[in-house]
């Protein structure tokens, strides 16, 4: 087995584990959801943050964009 | 108690895309402005006990985009979901809605496996453009 590549870039913007993950499609951003209910919004040439927010308190299960929109999907733990 | 929602959301939201700020500033203070937080557009109630995704077909500028999400079920079938085989039956019952105009175009495809010859409650499509 080879070893892995190292990482180009690490982004730590997120707050918890991050179980939700997309592109822009024209690969400008990049969208992260973490299972505190953040969402961080990257920029692809930057790698600068365009938008960081809480956008639910449960775990985020999608994040995608849609033309001017931001479609964000969660699921809950039974707890 | 196995049905206290205390804290969940349960909700899809749908936010706007915020603009990336820009790359050259007049000042220093400006370009420590923290990243914005989008305004929330719409949202809608889901079924968040399970682990489906969301799938979204994006139409074209003009025409309708369409989001399959797991079937939002009343509270009657609520049961089912804590025993495992009972939860696998019920993890085929997608909804088809309308993102562009919330509307619910099919509800609970894939019941009539569960229910005999029940056919999928099917909804006419209203005409795009009205938004």
């Amino acid at each position: 087995m080879t070893k892995p590549p190292p990482p180009l870039h690490i982004l730590r913007l997120n707050k918890g584990q991050v179980s939700a993950l997309s592109f822009s499609e024209d690969n400008e951003r990049l969208y992260s959801g973490d299972q505190k209910g953040y969402v961080a919004l990257v920029s692809t040439r930057t790698m600068r943050p365009i938008a960081f927010w809480r956008a639910h308190t449960d775990a985020l299960l999608g994040v995608e964009e849609w033309d001017q929109s931001i479609v964000t999907h969660i699921y809950s733990f039974l707890d | 108690m196995l049905l206290s929602r205390h804290g969940r959301d349960n909700k899809l939201h749908v936010w706007e895309k915020p603009v990336p700020p820009v790359d050259v500033v007049n000042s220093i203070e400006q370009a420590f402005i923290s990243p914005q937080s989008p305004n929330l557009k719409f949202s809608m109630d889901v079924n968040a006990l399970n682990f489906c995704r969301f799938s979204l077909f994006k139409g074209a500028p003009g025409e309708y985009s369409l989001l399959a999400i797991p079937n939002l079920v009343d509270s009657a079938f609520v049961g089912l979901f804590f025993s495992l085989p009972d939860c696998l039956s019920d993890a085929g019952q997608v909804d088809i809605w309308t993102l562009t105009t919330q509307d619910r175009l099919h509800a609970a495809i894939g019941k009539q496996h569960l229910r005999g010859s029940e056919s999928p409650v099917k909804a006419d499509l209203p005409k795009p453009g009205n938004q």
